[in-house]
């Protein structure tokens, strides 16, 4: 019975890291930057010290064009030296697309993530498994002594 | 007066002065447990993440502390002279600090993202890839 259940599962799930349109899974643990507030749907006024990001890149099904992206994140507060609190899980969803820009002064490759509500960020591509956030004058943003700004590729 | 000041800061900028108000830099971060940073202190056994400080002098030395937590959180410090040179796999060129050690064989390269981010590369400058929590990004948190 459970063989058969977990097997429908596999079925009709579509799992979003094993989409033969990803063209990358990248995830990392950021501090709360008030810059990225809006674009994450954090309200400005919330508590939040952490935020917890998987990014899903997906390519136009068939191409290898950059189309759709989904963004699931939490933000995390720390109530004490022990204690974290999620305060709230949420998706974002949009386009991406790949252009050649600025980053920190220097020529670089960006991705650019446009939400379904015309919220913008952009990464520096640093290679195939890493990007790294940018703040709105494009320069790489800086983290703290815990947590930084480079996401990661997470493989299967 | 907007070109007396550019003046003055490029003046500062470029001389010996500029040594009086920065003398280096600070840079944090936690990292996986890579096997070259184990490698750094002997550490053979696995642990849950590094922290770790990098203090770059202008004078060229440099001090690198790092506690291997979830072994014995003990803090082990290192130093030595860095210099820079270009290039890593994926750019040819980026600047890289290399790191040469006083007491221990090997060499830590680091990839300059700017002057507030440093990444590391292997021994064959690539970037070394993270995981779900942290990245190998050192983040520059004061001046010295």
């Amino acid at each position: 019975m459970s063989f058969l259940f977990f097997l429908l599962l596999k079925i009709f799930i579509v799992v979003p890291e094993t989409s033969p349109d990803l063209y990358g899974y990248f995830a990392a643990s950021t501090p709360c930057s008030s810059e990225l507030k809006t674009f994450l749907k954090i309200p400005a006024a919330e508590k939040c010290d952490q935020i917890k990001w998987k990014i899903y890149l997906y390519n136009r099904p068939g191409t290898q064009t950059p189309e759709k992206f989904r963004i699931v994140r939490e933000f995390i507060y720390y109530v004490d030296n022990r204690t974290d609190k999620n305060m709230g899980t949420a998706t974002i969803e949009g386009h991406w697309k790949v252009e050649q820009g600025q980053a920190s002064g220097k020529a670089a490759t960006i991705l650019q993530l446009t939400s379904t509500d015309g919220s913008v960020i952009r990464f520096r591509k640093l290679d195939d498994n890493l990007l790294h956030l940018l703040n709105n004058q494009n320069y790489l943003m800086v983290g703290d002594a815990g947590y930084g700004y480079t996401f990661s590729r997470i493989k299967n | 007066m907007t070109v007396l000041i550019t003046l003055l800061a490029l003046i500062i900028n470029s001389s010996p002065i500029k040594s009086i108000y920065f003398k280096g830099a600070e840079y944090q971060g936690r990292f996986p447990c890579h096997q070259a940073l184990m490698q750094l202190h002997n550490k053979k056994s696995d642990c849950n993440r590094i922290k770790a400080a990098l203090r770059i002098f202008d004078n060229h030395k440099f001090e690198l502390d790092m506690v291997y937590v979830g072994d014995d959180d003990n803090k082990y410090k290192a130093s030595g002279k860095w210099s820079v040179t270009k290039g890593t796999k994926t750019d040819a060129v980026a600047d890289v600090y290399v790191l040469e050690f006083e007491n221990q064989e090997g060499k830590l390269y680091w990839m300059k993202g700017d002057n507030n981010v440093l990444f590391l590369l292997d021994e064959n400058k690539n970037l070394v890839v993270g995981d779900a929590t942290f990245g190998y990004t050192f983040n520059r948190v004061k001046n010295l």
